[in-house]
């Protein structure tokens, strides 16, 4: 059987309403405000964003200009700084190049037994440096001294009637007090002190007695010709 | 879903499952699941005749039945009168989503038609539907709202709005001839709008009565036992209808001329017998008193009349019916059948309303009720059934 159903319906699709509480044609136009309020508060927020950021952008601009004076004033001192360093470095190279000797005497005066009598203090010449180069001798001679360091020795010569002061002096010397002008060093092929002589005087005294003369070297530390 | 700019300046929105051809036929929509039919104003002093049905794998089901109060106003009669629009709301058992009304109305008209004198009626300009919700139109509402050459006929079940009247047409079984209906523009209009917007129900189908009772064999079992051919009377309070089907498809709907419906047969025995309207009932189901005497004035001219339709569908259509369908009569039918025994020869079969549905399951859904008490409830799942376009 092809039955035709008779649905003879007045009412228009436009006029057939929902019954859900949910409507389309409600819903639609609040889904569109939603979006354009979304749209308007994201566009807010990057306005906002913008705005702090411009506002970030002048004041560090604003903090730079204010700077710039600052930091050449700094770049000035920083100049001023490592010139200065410069100079205290090249004191420094002359300071420790520098010897004072007025401390040993001082000190010197004070230790010297009564029965010995000093009849030189020197202070030797250093040894000239060899001018062959150091890597191939063959090469040519350098033109000057390059070592930045020299060694320094300290000679005693005197004399005494009897030996023991003369070790008793030397004994001190070699002693802490001393240790900044005198290197007490008994190792090695260059030890410190060293008596060079140690002998009794041809030419007799007054009293017909003949004295001992002695000479002692001490080595001393280097001049260092560096900072 | 596709947005269309349309040239009457709205956006045209068609959902995915919108098809712009095919479905049902005449490009109409799939039935509904869930829906109450109402048989609004058909002057039933309980209220109006309301039915739920739910449609169920096997079929249809009754999930309630009965009398719903009516609207508070009366249905408009003129345009200034539609202006008071009252929200109408239906009980908790009948708040199915979809709501069909089938509403008897003074200024309805059903008529069998040619399509030749539908082209040659005048031709009037189609009142476009200018209401437009924010600018966004349904898809395929363009296409109905067109106006159509004077000599093209109404495209089956689309509204047609034309000189203060909406209606519309469905095909027959012959060719020839259309079936149209109609109400005044003003009264669907408030009709539409009676069942406010977001409540359950609201209003998806608007029918008038006569045509909402032509949808209600549709799950009869005899009617389909026997290919659909057969006639049907039906009777409503004021009226009565022939109905002829030929396999299923409408051939013949005439009203009966010059008959009053049952609240007239009921004056009569009133009248005729002096009783009061309390028993009026009773004894139309009794024996106890003839009322026949009363009732053939009003039976006889509408047997006559059923002959002649007889005749008519036999001569006409070739069709022979077998089966004679008595519908809405709530009470005096075996009366109508005595008659109809004698005059035509064979009796009318009265099946209940709610055949070939599967009852409620729920105690208390449906009033506890005889087999005739069923018929004041025809119109009402009429609109329903042809609502969920059952097909028979």
């Amino acid at each position: 059987m092809n039955a035709l159903n008779l649905h003879m319906n007045l009412l228009r699709e436009a006029e057939k309403v929902s019954s859900s509480p949910v409507r389309l044609r409600v819903m639609l136009p609040i889904l569109a405000l939603l979006l354009c309020v979304g749209c308007a508060i994201w566009w807010a927020i990057l306005f906002m964003q913008l705005m702090l950021l411009n506002g970030q952008v002048v004041q560090l601009k604003t903090d730079l200009d204010g700077r710039k004076s600052a930091h050449a004033a700094i770049l000035a001192e920083m100049g001023r700084v490592r010139d200065l360093q410069a100079e205290l470095d090249q004191l420094n190279a002359y300071n420790r190049g520098r010897r004072t000797w007025g401390g040993l005497f001082a000190k010197l005066a004070d230790v010297m037994p009564e029965s010995v009598q000093l009849t030189t203090l020197s202070i030797p010449e250093p040894p000239l440096q060899s001018l062959v180069n150091p890597v191939n001798p063959r090469l040519p001679p350098l033109l000057g001294p390059t070592n930045t360091t020299e060694s320094v020795t300290f000679r005693l010569t005197g004399r005494t009637a009897k030996s023991d002061p003369v070790t008793a002096l030397i004994a001190t010397l070699g002693e802490k007090q001393f240790e900044d002008w005198l290197v007490v060093d008994k190792t090695g092929a260059n030890p410190s002190p060293r008596v060079h002589s140690f002998r009794q005087e041809k030419a007799q005294g007054a009293d017909g007695k003949r004295l001992l003369a002695f000479d002692v070297e001490f080595r001393c530390p280097e001049r260092r010709f560096e900072k | 879903m596709k947005l269309q700019l349309t040239k009457d300046k709205t956006i045209d929105v068609k959902m995915p499952w919108e098809k712009s051809g095919g479905g049902a036929p005449g490009g109409r929509k799939a039935g509904l699941s869930d829906v109450v039919g109402v048989s609004l104003f058909d002057g039933d002093p309980r209220g109006c005749p309301a039915v739920r049905l739910v449609r169920k794998k096997g079929g249809v089901q009754l999930v309630a039945a009965g009398f719903v109060p009516p609207p508070a106003v009366s249905p408009p009669s003129s345009w200034d009168e539609s202006k008071i629009q009252p929200a109408w709301e239906l009980p908790a058992a009948y708040q199915a989503s979809q709501a069909a009304l089938a509403v008897t109305s003074q200024d309805m008209f059903v008529r069998q038609t040619t399509i030749d004198a539908l082209t040659a009626a005048p031709a009037a300009p189609v009142a476009v539907e200018k209401k437009k919700k924010l600018g966004v139109k349904r898809g395929g509402e363009e296409k109905k709202a067109e106006a159509k050459p004077a000599a093209a006929a109404p495209q089956p079940f689309v509204p047609v709005s034309r000189d203060g009247l909406r209606f519309v047409t469905a095909p027959m079984g012959d060719e020839a001839f259309v079936l149209q209906t109609g109400l005044p523009e003003f009264q669907v209009l408030w009709l539409s709008r009676l069942l406010p917007e977001g409540r359950r129900p609201t209003a998806c189908s608007l029918q008038v009565c006569p045509a909402a009772l032509l949808n209600s064999l549709c799950l009869q079992p005899e009617f389909k036992a026997d290919d659909g051919t057969a006639v049907a009377v039906f009777v409503s309070r004021s009226a009565v209808y022939f109905a002829g089907y030929r396999k299923g498809r409408l051939v013949l709907f005439r009203e009966c001329p010059d008959v009053a419906g049952y609240d007239v047969m009921r004056e009569l025995v009133k009248s005729g017998l002096g009783v009061g309207d309390d028993i009026v009932d009773s004894i139309l189901e009794d024996t106890l008193i003839d009322p026949r005497p009363a009732l053939e004035p009003l039976v006889r001219p509408v047997l006559q009349q059923l002959k002649l339709s007889l005749d008519y569908l036999a001569q006409r259509h070739d069709v022979h019916v077998d089966k004679m369908f008595l519908m809405g009569l709530p009470s005096g039918a075996m009366y109508w059948n005595q008659f109809a025994q004698e005059t035509l020869g064979r009796p009318f079969l009265l099946p209940s309303v709610f055949e070939g549905m599967a009852m409620p399951t729920k105690a208390g859904a449906v009033p506890e009720m005889k087999a005739n008490d069923s018929q004041v409830f025809l119109a009402a799942a009429g609109a329903a059934v042809a609502a969920m376009e059952v097909q028979a």
